[in-house]
């Protein structure tokens, strides 16, 4: 049966997890609107709407919610001008059901209003760990989502640990590894290279680090610790900017003031582009779950930094360093870079998780089991 | 002249600036001097709005070279068909903008 599901985006790395399932959308019958919000419309955060224009994906909703300031409260601020803004477009369009992604704040609040408009909830990535705010919107989120894909048994588990009634939890695999898998959706690694003023031929890294609020060194310092390792090194470093939480202020005032001769800086990717630089860096650092559930998959290896993915499944590949310094970041970059190539580990999906998420709601019979929610104890 | 702003004006002053000097790019520096960025005429162009800080829509990998390489200028020039160069100390501070009128 067709049915009206709407879509929703409020940053680049949930727009890698959406956009093969809006793709298989087009295959199907169903009524798909996006909704957009929070970076996408943000000038002040690359517009990444155009990345989604490129894509081939025309927003139907576009949801601006940010307030001036970087404080908790300005962010606290925001998200409630998103809450407010989304039952319009609910009244606007009646969807059956709301696609949500992954553990960020925006997210949660588009489950707190659809949840009190009587709209189902489907969940992908539920049931992971991550950092502690994020994680704990994850889980928030969890309560309210009448559906769960996890991308992994590990996420299952806790899923049903956690509360949740079996028959809601799907095990898809994560679908933001579908295009990585794709050799189709890999963009030609020349190109790239020349938009950030590299030969083909150079060996580089990729650098990323995102706002967390409980380590021990903050991410600002793990940026600049990051930076000054590599720099004896014949590396480049491509450094990616974090998305806008509160903390990334400091993170970007960090990077953009890193003298540019061995760094590359960019502000917003094409998905295709970052699988690109994923699949072809001799390694990627900092504390992005990239390195945790993507780099694996393609048989890169990754150090990871802090506290930001701990608790999170990992495999092999990944070296961690609880606390950033010069020491420990330099003993675990000679680490990888003595390992020559890595097998690949598909913990996270085969490359088929886009198909089976999309299978799952197409099967989907919206009834008073699946809207009436029940803790299992 | 060469346009060299710091990272916090507005782009709209920038542009101002463009105009006023006929230039096709803007450098950008940050409080000691060093270059942080580029914007050309053509990015700012594409940009919905200029009412934000030049840091937040600059290019962030300018090409430059070292005074110790100058020599190279026309062919970077060349290469990225940029109309200006700037030439950088060790310490990233521009110490001048080549043109490439100056060169060809």
């Amino acid at each position: 049966m067709s049915k009206k599901i709407l879509v929703f985006t409020g940053s680049r790395g949930e727009w890698g997890y959406l956009r093969p399932i809006l793709k298989k959308f087009g295959d199907t019958n169903h009524d798909v609107r996006l909704a957009i919000t929070n970076m996408h419309v943000d000038p002040a955060f690359g517009m990444t709407e155009s990345e989604i224009i490129t894509d081939g994906f025309q927003p139907d909703y576009r949801i601006f919610m940010n307030v001036a300031g970087v404080s908790e409260t300005a962010w606290a601020r925001s998200l409630g001008l998103m809450g407010v803004q989304l039952p319009n477009v609910f009244d606007d369009f009646s969807p059956d059901i709301i696609l949500l992604a992954g553990d960020r704040a925006e997210t949660f609040m588009a489950a707190v209003s659809a949840f009190y408009s009587n709209i189902i909830i489907a969940h992908i990535q539920a049931g992971e760990l991550s950092g502690h705010k994020d994680g704990m919107a994850r889980h928030a989120l969890g309560k309210l989502a009448h559906v769960h894909f996890a991308s992994n048994k590990d996420a299952a588990d806790r899923l049903i640990r956690l509360g949740e009634e079996k028959f809601r939890i799907h095990t898809t695999g994560a679908p933001q590894l579908d295009n990585l898998l794709d050799k189709n959706e890999i963009s030609d690694i020349k190109d790239v290279c020349s938009q950030l003023r590299l030969s083909a031929s150079d060996k580089f890294c990729l650098c990323i680090v995102h706002p967390s609020s409980d380590e021990k060194v903050s991410p600002a310092e793990i940026a600049k610790i990051i930076y000054k390792t590599l720099e004896k090194r014949d590396i480049y470093q491509v450094w990616i900017l974090p998305n806008n939480d509160t903390g990334s202020a400091e993170i970007v005032d960090e990077i953009t003031h890193l003298p540019k001769e061995l760094v590359r800086v960019t502000r917003n990717l094409a998905r295709n582009d970052y699988a690109s630089l994923l699949v072809n860096c001799n390694f990627i650092i900092g504390n992005s779950s990239s390195g945790i559930l993507e780099a694996p998959s393609v048989g890169v290896a990754s150090i990871n930094i802090g506290s930001r993915q701990t608790g999170r499944l990992r495999s092999k590949t990944v070296i961690d360093v609880p606390v950033a310094s010069i020491e420990s970041v330099d003993s675990a970059i000679d680490k990888v870079m003595s390992e020559k190539n890595f097998d690949s580990d598909k913990q996270y999906g085969e490359g088929d998780s886009s198909s089976k998420i999309v299978n799952v709601l197409d099967q989907l019979s919206i009834d008073d089991k699946l809207i009436n929610k029940f803790l299992v104890e | 002249m060469a346009i060299i702003v710091n990272e916090d004006t507005l782009l709209s002053d920038a542009v101002e600036k463009m105009k006023s000097e006929q230039s096709r790019l803007i450098f950008v520096i940050d409080d000691e001097k060093k270059l942080v960025g580029v914007i050309s005429q053509g990015d700012i162009l594409k940009l919905p709005k200029l009412s934000i800080p030049i840091n937040a829509c600059m290019e962030m990998n300018p090409v430059y070279l070292f005074e110790k390489d100058r020599n190279l200028a026309l062919d970077i020039l060349k290469k990225y068909q940029f109309s200006e160069l700037p030439i950088l100390s060790e310490q990233f501070k521009i110490l001048e903008v080549l043109s490439i009128w100056d060169l060809a």
